[in-house]
């Protein structure tokens, strides 16, 4: 099985990275919304998407950082 | 592309364990704290006790009545105790079908929709769906889950998707040539007659323009696929799933075995006797599904019911996820009949593969005296008379013995006889009780 080049990894962590960094922007945002049906709504359609990219990105970010980055 | 995500479908064996795990762990932690059910379920369970596999089978199993229980102490929400999230955050309500007892309703956030769409959007991608598929989904929706993922993943992938709900056979047949569909959600049983259908009106299959078929709802033996692949000109795929764990399987492009949806769900294949003993490749055993992602509905080691095969751990499309060789049927629909284990399947997969010449068939397994007695009705295709018919009965006979070590007693139908399905095929029927 094709062992991935270091530089995927490093892709890979700066991705965890940005979800992370959406996370928070879309948290901002809603606070500003106060309640704001169209923030509000959306946001949570927007959170709901980070939660789908924290499995499949963010979790093997975070497990290939501690054990560094083999794959099958 | 080759793969939705390239990280997790090449993952080692070793980190997609570690993830299942971990998420595991949340899930529990998750459930405790969110839902009464499983605070007592659990009560004398921690997070921290789970370190392997093994460990996690020290929980309850889970089954349709438990949820049921659950359900029955209702209380302020439709849901009872089994929520995980406040009633208000509930935005879709689905339920199963009841064929079993009372439905079980089955509650889903905008999150935990997404996350099972997301599910569907890597099954979809391995079955070759793409941004150029217009997908024509030959059924209508409603408060069954069918469908409903299937036609969001699609749209997430990029497909243009046609709901043929409120057409019938005929109808959809047509508007499938008219709108140019390449690809098709359907169930096994329904693509043969939307097949049978179209020869009707004369038209062959393959010139509707199908490419791409996955079907849904009941098991697709190889032999089945192939025939459906054979009809319509196009590559078949088979997945598993149910209301309550989702889609937990499904097929890559080699059509080989079915890949086991991980790090999604961490499902256990067990024993059938003890249900204590995960089996070895080759084995029969039993899904045990745990949705790690899924917070609206928790479910921790579902008794699915389902029976499969374990299948190997390499596949040749690079994927590194555990496989199925084999979906067996459903573990009510296993028989013992004189002693011997039956899976009504079994014989789709002969008759397909090796009876091109039976249009349709019916198993009917009766008590006589002491002795349980297994009839296989078949309807022959429409010219075949005498010498014909007692060549095929005794070559049947043969072949039945071979594939299921039973002895089969043999009946013909006329033609037309034999009730034909169109959702689900009901082709097995156990009078024993009767």
């Amino acid at each position: 099985m094709k062992v991935r080049k270091d530089q995927d990894w490093g892709r890979l962590r700066e991705m965890s990275e940005k979800i992370e960094e959406i996370e928070r922007l879309v948290l901002d945002l809603k606070e500003l919304g106060e309640e704001m049906p169209v923030i509000e709504k959306n946001a949570r359609a927007i959170l709901s998407f980070i939660h789908v990219l924290r499995f499949g990105i963010s979790d093997v970010a975070e497990i290939t950082d501690k054990s560094g980055g083999t794959n099958g | 592309m080759k793969y939705w995500n390239p990280y997790l479908e090449t993952l080692s064996r070793e980190r997609l364990l570690e993830l299942e795990l971990n998420n595991f762990r949340q899930l529990l932690q998750y459930a405790k704290e969110h839902s009464p059910f499983y605070r007592q379920r659990y009560k004398d369970f921690a997070p921290e006790d789970i370190e392997t596999k093994e460990d996690i089978r020290r929980l309850p199993l889970l089954d349709k009545k438990d949820l049921r229980v659950a359900q029955e102490a209702r209380g302020a929400s439709l849901y009872g105790e089994i929520l995980g999230v406040d009633p208000e955050d509930v935005t879709t309500f689905r339920q199963t079908s009841g064929t079993t007892g009372r439905p079980v309703y089955v509650p889903e956030t905008y999150e935990s929709w997404q996350w099972r769409v997301e599910v569907w959007c890597h099954i979809l991608w391995m079955a070759g769906f793409r941004e150029t598929d217009r997908v024509f989904v030959p059924f209508g929706y409603n408060v069954y889950v069918a469908f409903w993922e299937g036609h969001y993943a699609a749209e997430k992938v990029g497909c243009e998707v046609v709901p043929g709900g409120a057409l019938d056979t005929r109808g959809r047949i047509n508007k499938m040539m008219e709108v140019k569909a390449t690809a098709l959600l359907n169930t096994t049983t329904y693509g043969l007659h939307m097949a049978e259908e179209a020869m009707k009106m004369g038209i062959d299959p393959r010139e509707i323009g199908i490419k791409r078929m996955l079907c849904a709802g009941e098991p697709l033996p190889q032999a089945t696929r192939k025939r459906l692949e054979h009809l319509w000109g196009a590559e078949v795929y088979d997945h598993i799933g149910g209301t309550e764990p989702c889609a937990w399987a499904a097929m890559c492009q080699e059509r080989d075995g079915l890949h086991i949806m991980e790090p999604f769900f961490l499902v256990e294949i067990l024993d059938m006797e003890t249900m204590s003993r995960e089996v070895e490749e080759g084995e029969l055993g039993v899904a045990v599904v745990t949705p790690l992602g899924r917070r609206s509905f928790p479910l921790l080691r579902f008794n699915t019911k389902d029976v499969v095969r374990r299948g190997r751990e390499r596949c040749p499309c690079g994927r590194t996820s555990l496989m199925i060789s084999e979906v067996a049927g459903r573990v009510d629909e296993l028989r013992k009949i004189r002693g011997i284990l039956f899976t009504p399947v079994s014989v789709e997969e002969l008759l397909r593969e090796e009876f091109p010449e039976i249009e349709e068939y019916e198993i009917i397994l009766e008590k006589k005296g002491a002795m349980d007695e297994i009839t296989l009705r078949v309807e022959p295709q429409e010219d075949m008379e005498g010498n014909a018919l007692a060549k095929l009965s005794a070559r049947l006979s043969e072949r039945l013995k071979t594939k299921t070590n039973l002895s089969f007693n043999i009946k013909f139908a006329l033609p037309g006889d034999l009730p034909r399905h169109t959702l689900k095929s009901k082709r097995f029927r156990d009078l024993r009780g009767a």
